[in-house]
């Protein structure tokens, strides 16, 4: 007789939205639109990135973004071989994290390169029909 | 007042733990750290309990109502904090020297093997806006990012990442719980996952439960003759942006650190620590974790592993246990994992290589994504 060592049960995980707030609908209205904006503190006047209401430096609070040149700088990349189970992807990928000059944080992002380099400059690749998602920009390029 | 560790316990280490549920692997490393202490009565000898969970781990929602009973603690005072096993032991440290409590259970538990879609819920943990919609297809690329970085600041190399893995393999051959220990183990033959780390670099997951009694100076010759000091207990998150978080650096790490070392009146860790239990869950991390650490400027942590200061036998042993990557990740559980690993050593339990056992520092990092660290000090 088979035993009963354990029974498949599924989490409802689907079941959520999530809300992005003032500045994040702002932020993910500018992508839509095909601009990239950073968050702006007017106490620090730091730009940083992701956009938050609330600066990480001193705690006031953020209403303004502004527009920022969409070139960024790699910081470091990984070119991704493998999924979580070990099994070998069918395309490499390379992710990478972007900083934009004169902007706190950056970007987590796909880039499109045969042979991507800490300091290779990138621009976004917008995609035709977006959606207010980080991935209206399809993935980052050689500037 | 000073706190002290009176047992330990655990259960399983095992890829898959078949037979018992979560629950019953807390019974089961409650049960033997109880003896551990001297034959404590849950029931009576204790004054309240720390759990440290993750709902999200166990697939179950609100579970901080499944602590109490399988530790012996139902009807009784019991605090569930959602983070590492080290976090508990730094809120028994804060309770029983407030002076209301004089005898506190630690407990967490994990069972990865349970969970069908890990990487998923790994991803689960990144922001919403700006990684989610992403779909990374390997939570761990997300230490390559750090990996490369760290790396290429301080001109680390792939053999540097070698001598890791191969120190961890050979040091966790001799710990009986190491089930993913395999001396001899090639890195440079292992697949790349994700560039530079390698499949040999990234430590497998593994099912396992700790328990930790913990009691007053006041009391605690009640239950052991051999207590081992907590010291100091400190912890930090350095943002929740992980866009906003020093990709080549833990500073959570070095700050939590700090924050122990003060506690414990160290002034120059890399003379007074004997010997170090740290996060090695990704091989890189152990030598960013030891220059976190100050036992090892920073940068130097490579070529001073090259030397050998941090093998078995050397000037300052870390990771005599082989650490997460001999005895896999324990969620939860992995800073009780590091830290029940010296307390065995620190009392005799363990014949390990170590000249100094008076004082060992222990570390644990939530692994990714997030820029959480707890550092804690133990003296005999
Ligand atoms: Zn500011």
């Amino acid at each position: 007789m088979r035993r009963v060592k354990y029974f498949p049960e599924v989490m409802e995980i689907e079941a959520y939205v999530y809300t992005a707030g003032p500045v994040g609908t702002k932020w993910l209205e500018a992508l839509k639109a095909g601009k990239l904006m950073a968050a702006y503190c007017p106490k620090c006047g730091r730009l940083f990135l992701p956009p938050k209401m609330y600066c990480p430096y001193d705690f006031e609070e953020v209403k303004e973004l502004r527009e920022i040149a969409p070139v960024g700088v790699v910081e470091s990349y990984t070119v991704i071989e493998r999924d979580f189970n070990g099994e070998p992807l069918k395309e490499k990928r390379v992710l990478a994290f972007i900083k934009f000059p004169g902007v706190e944080g950056g970007l987590i992002h796909y880039v499109k390169a045969d042979k991507p380099r800490i300091g290779m400059r990138v621009r976004p690749k917008w995609r035709d029909e977006r959606r207010g998602l980080v991935t209206d920009i399809e993935y980052f390029e050689e500037a | 007042m000073r706190v002290g560790i009176a047992g330990v316990g655990w259960f399983g280490f095992q890829p898959e733990v078949v037979d018992y549920s979560f629950r019953e692997m807390m019974f089961k490393a409650a049960q033997r750290a109880y003896e551990d202490a001297g034959g404590l009565d849950p029931r009576k000898d204790v004054d309240a309990f720390v759990s440290c969970q993750e709902d999200f781990w166990e697939g179950i929602a609100i579970s901080d109502e499944f602590a109490p009973d399988p530790v012996g603690g139902a009807m009784k005072s019991v605090y569930t904090v959602a983070g590492d096993g080290l976090q508990c032991v730094g809120q028994a440290y804060m309770m029983i020297k407030s002076g209301l409590f004089d005898v506190v259970v630690v407990e967490s538990h994990a069972k990865p093997s349970d969970i069908i879609t890990l990487n998923d819920v790994m991803l689960f943990a990144t922001d919403p806006i700006s990684i989610r919609p992403l779909d990374i297809g390997n939570a761990h690329a997300l230490a390559a990012l750090e990996a490369r970085a760290y790396m290429h600041k301080y001109g680390v190399t792939e053999e540097h990442l070698e001598a890791v893995v191969e120190k961890a393999h050979r040091a966790g051959a001799k710990n009986p719980r190491a089930v993913y220990a395999s001396p001899g183990r090639s890195r440079s033959s292992s697949p790349v996952v994700a560039d530079p780390l390698r499949d040999a670099d990234i430590a497998k997951f593994v099912d396992a439960a700790v328990v930790v009694v913990l009691a007053s100076d006041r009391v605690i010759r009640d239950y052991t003759d051999a207590p081992v000091w907590v010291d100091g207990a400190w912890w930090s998150t350095e943002i929740s942006s992980l866009e906003l978080h020093d990709w080549s650096f833990p500073v959570h790490a070095r700050e939590a650190a700090d924050g122990a070392y003060a506690q414990a009146k160290i002034t120059d860790p890399a003379k007074e620590v004997g010997f170090a239990e740290v996060d090695n869950r990704y091989s890189f991390k152990e030598l960013q974790h030891v220059e976190a650490l100050r036992l090892a400027p920073v940068g130097a942590a490579k070529d001073l592993m090259a030397d050998g200061a941090f093998c078995p036998g050397g000037r300052l042993p870390v990771n005599l246990s082989g650490g997460a990557l001999a005895e896999g990740v324990p969620f939860e559980v992995h800073g009780l994992a590091r830290l029940s690993y010296a307390v065995a050593v620190m009392r005799g339990d363990i014949k390990a290589q170590v000249d100094r056992r008076e004082v060992a520092v222990i570390h644990s990092w939530r692994g990714v994504p997030t820029t959480t660290s707890v550092v804690v000090v133990l003296r005999t």
